[in-house]
């Protein structure tokens, strides 16, 4: 297998060339994010599992060689900012700049693990690598390389920064990642029970909005259809970015949306986060290679993002929003005490057996962490992390450089560095050198380069030449560091793979040695109806001849496709006692959450419910009908 | 003859079980090692924790009829005398009696106890830090089940409580259990992962090195091959393990299932 690497910083300083005619005429960003109004807060975790996750980190590490043609059309063809002409896409130069998306958002994302692990709980932020893959099937997609997305988490983070392809259109102001600009592309998202209206999205930036919707939803259809029937749940998500550029998905304007902020967190809608080109504090990039203590996107966009992420944790029910990610996670290697485990039985012999295997997902979470942190070590504080911060201070004096020049010349100046840069980039793009490995080369020559470069810029005259001149020196050395560091990437995925496995192995082992049986035998096929539904539904948990009695989990679908979740008391194979319901129509946006009392399969008494752009409401029900307000002190909450 | 012998037997199994030193007050404990005044408190502790007042109430005949048992230095069972089976055969209603007498002092002096332990470990961390808890459970299991046995064939299973009283009693007994089994699962547990989590960083480090030092793809890709071999093997080490114990297990079914009752 070939990996297109990570550590494609030589990239970036390609690209720099290509973003630095459109920076001279319009290199400016926002100076602080929306996300900086965020107060500080400290977690408390109250959840009763010491098992889960805080956050869950994604973001694209690596490419499949096979996958790279899929992936630089799709770039070109899905842009954010703008759209490409048919003529721009095919350009080489494109790729170039799709590649140091990926290496940049490999050095930027080690920011926001730094902050979220500084303030919270130890072993609880893991980061999941992904690598982009293509097949005929699905297209261009993207999996996991660690296990970390195996472990119950709060709420998971899509991160990624971006330029927009075509260096032709930089001169409007687009989208781009380049010295001190930078571009953050976010999105939250947790279980479908954390919030159930918006099937568990919480934020999205604004271009990726439909298709973390989309994704939301798909994710929560197929964990229904997977416990409806009992199969081994297999959705895996793909980064939102990279389902974004795989396909566009159609505009749906029903979306409950809420901008970013702190007045309406309680309403039940996704936050959609505008597209931000932020600009970073120049004092810290002057001599970021050598003193990099503080972190400049920490402190324009990082700290106040984690103080929204932090302020999530607060506010969500820790044991709801990973009761299903930990049920998953003990169907891998506990089927039985998974069933028991959604009838929340409080038998000794559950209890016990369920503190064993939360022990062991504990575990796992610890050594995920340890690999995070190596992770983290290697890119940030590596020799990648220090080449990154030459070449950002680079492209950062560069940017400068081309301001003082713009400020001091007229526009003829950009427009000639535009002409200039196209055949720069051209150059790069041909034949088989990768800007990949760039980065192995002393950061003086690197950066000489580049202010030869620049000084090239400003004379306006041989340019073309002398760029030619410098990619023909390296080139010999670039194929071969290009080829190690692929393989030395392959292993490491490999040896960190092959640990995971087989710690996993020792673990399982240990834990068959000491579970003891369960007391009491619950069934995962009994009957489970609501009225409404022409067909019957799956029931896990207690049963009595066959119905849904007692404690448990029901799920039931349609041929409409119009499902119903509940977790709770049943009696007669129908919802009744206290519980939790989630009710999906196939023709209504979001999902409808209903908690409290139960009878005969409709809310009865005082529920709480939430439903998409609204608050939660506490009402009281008749018989499925909603008759006026209830009151507070007579809910019965369902407990995870 | 055979008379005579099973006489002395008896008479020596009742003088086995009735030492001379009274244990469930402070002052027989004074004169012991601080280790095993915290061995001997602890085990008081873990014997008479979440005692329901009830059960206490349930033994009172017996304690009735052994009186002295409740005078102070009247106990004539040391801890550790519940442990032997001997005590269970001949003489539950003085094993009863002293388990009343047990479960009382520890509900009235508990605040005395825990001082005690905490000055000790202040005093001794060192000697307190190598004291194994899961030992001192184990054998607070063994008390707790010979008493609960004891309990199911004296008098005191009359009372119409007694069988809830019992099934909770038995009930704590198990969450002892089960604690102790967690605790040891845990630091086994806890090994694994710390082991798991430096051979990994170790492995990474020496891929580092070996890419720092000398670029070689061949020796690389054959350090890689090497690796999932190694891997491979040690799947299949586990897989015979399994396959022992499996064996072990059918052993064991066909042993109980050949017993001559």
């Amino acid at each position: 297998m070939r990996f297109s690497s990570l550590i494609a910083a030589g990239i970036s300083i390609v690209a720099t060339a290509a973003l630095l005619s459109a920076c001279a005429g319009t290199a400016r960003g926002s100076k602080s994010s929306v996300f900086q109004n965020y107060k500080e807060v400290e977690v408390v975790d109250y959840s009763l599992s010491k098992a889960d996750a805080l956050v869950v980190i994604r973001y694209p590490a690596i490419i499949h060689a096979d996958a790279e043609e899929s992936y630089f059309h799709a770039f070109s063809m899905n842009a954010i900012g703008g759209e490409v002409p048919p003529a721009s896409r095919t350009k080489k130069v494109t790729t170039r700049i799709a590649q140091s998306v990926i290496a940049k958002s490999n050095y930027y994302v080690m920011s926001l693990y730094r902050e979220l692990q500084k303030e919270l709980p130890e072993n609880t932020v893991l980061l999941s690598p992904h690598i982009i893959l293509w097949d005929r099937d699905r297209g261009l997609y993207s999996r996991p390389i660690l296990a970390a997305e195996q472990i119950p988490s709060v709420v998971t983070v899509d991160f990624n920064v971006y330029s927009y392809p075509d260096t032709n259109e930089l001169m409007d102001s687009p989208p781009v990642t380049f010295g001190d600009l930078i571009t953050p592309l976010f999105v939250v998202q947790g279980d479908r029970w954390l919030q159930p209206p918006t099937n568990g999205l919480l934020l999205a930036s604004d271009p990726m909005l439909q298709t973390a919707w989309r994704l939301s939803r798909k994710q929560a259809d197929g964990e229904v259809e997977s416990m409806l029937l009992a199969t081994p749940h297999t959705v895996q998500r793909p980064l939102d970015f990279i389902a974004f550029l795989n396909r566009r998905s159609v505009r749906d304007r029903n979306l409950p949306l809420k901008s970013v902020g702190e007045s309406r967190l309680q309403v039940a809608a996704v936050e959609d986060y505008p597209v931000e080109k932020i600009r970073m504090d120049g004092a810290l990039l002057e001599n970021l290679a050598e003193d990099f203590a503080l972190d400049p996107f920490s402190e324009s966009f990082v700290k106040g993002a984690a103080a929204r992420v932090r302020r999530t944790l607060n506010e969500v029910d820790n044991d709801r929003a990973t009761f299903f990610a930990r049920q998953t996670a003990l169907a891998r290697f506990d089927p039985e005490l998974a069933i028991a485990f959604l009838a929340r039985s409080g038998g000794e012999s559950v209890r016990t057996r369920l503190q064993l295997a939360e022990a062991l997902i504990e575990a796992e979470r610890k050594f995920i962490a340890a690999q995070s942190i190596s992770i983290y070590d290697g890119t940030y504080l590596g020799d990648y992390g220090s080449k990154m911060r030459q070449m950002i201070e680079g492209e950062y004096r560069l940017l400068e450089n081309r301001r003082t020049a713009a400020r001091k010349a007229n526009v003829t100046t950009a427009v000639a560095a535009l002409a200039l840069i196209g055949s720069v980039y051209a150059l790069t793009a041909t034949g088989a050198i990768g800007g990949i490995a760039l980065q192995s080369f002393g950061g003086v020559l690197v950066l000489g380069s580049l202010w030869a470069m620049s000084s090239t810029l400003e004379t306006r005259a041989e340019s073309a030449q002398m760029s030619e001149h410098f990619l023909a020196l390296i080139a010999p050395a670039l194929e071969r560091q290009i080829s190690v560091q692929m393989e030395w990437l392959e292993s490491k995925e490999r040896i960190s793979a092959m640990g995971f496995a087989e710690f996993r192995n020792k673990t399982l082992t240990l834990y068959q040695s000491r579970v003891r049986s369960l007391e009491q035998q619950y069934d995962d096929d009994c009957i489970f109806d609501y009225p409404g539904f022409n067909v019957s539904g799956r029931w896990y948990g207690s049963c009595r001849g066959g119905f849904a009695h007692d404690r448990g989990y029901g799920v039931i679908r349609d041929e409409a496709g119009n499902s119903l979740e509940y977790l709770g008391s049943a009696a007669s194979g129908m919802p009744s006692g206290t519980g939790g319901m989630i009710s999906r129509n196939s023709r209504e946006v979001g999902a409808l959450y209903f908690e409290g009392s139960f009878k005969q399969g409709l809310p009865n008494g005082v529920v709480q419910v939430e439903a998409p752009g609204g608050r939660p409401r506490i009402r009281e029900f008749r018989a499925g009908k909603d008759v006026g307000n209830g009151a507070a002190d007579k809910l019965q909450r369902l407990t995870f | 003859m055979k008379k005579y012998i099973e006489i002395w037997l008896i008479s020596v199994l009742l003088a086995v079980a009735t030492p001379v030193l009274a244990t469930f007050d402070f002052d027989t404990i004074e004169g012991l090692t601080p280790g095993e005044q915290y061995r001997q408190l602890s085990l008081l502790m873990l014997v008479s924790g979440g005692i329901d007042p009830a059960l206490v109430t349930m033994l009172q005949p017996v304690v009735e009829s052994n009186p002295g048992v409740m005078e102070p230095g009247g106990s004539s069972l040391e801890l550790d005398d519940f442990v032997t089976p001997l005590v269970r055969i001949v003489d539950q209603e003085t094993l009863l009696a002293n388990a009343a007498q047990m479960f009382r002092f520890a509900k009235v002096n508990s605040a005395e106890i825990q001082a005690r332990m905490t000055a000790i470990v202040r005093a001794n961390p060192i000697l307190i830090s190598m004291v194994d808890v899961n030992e001192i459970a184990a054998d607070a299991i063994i008390i707790r089940n010979s008493i609960a046995d004891s309990i199911e064939y004296s008098d005191a299973i009359d009372d119409p409580n007694s069988a809830a009283l019992l099934k909770a009693f038995r009930g704590q007994t198990i969450y002892l259990r089960n604690m102790m089994e967690y605790n040891i699962f845990q630091e086994e547990l806890a090994d694994i992962t710390s082991q798991a989590i430096l051979d990994l960083g170790g492995r990474l480090d020496a891929y580092q090195r070996m890419f720092d030092d000398d670029v070689d793809p061949d020796l690389i890709k054959r350090r890689v091959e090497s690796a999932e071999i190694m891997n491979e093997q040690t799947g299949n080490r586990f897989e015979d393990q399994a396959m022992m114990r499996n064996t072990e297990l059918l052993m064991m079914l066909i042993l109980m299932e050949s017993q001559v009752h």
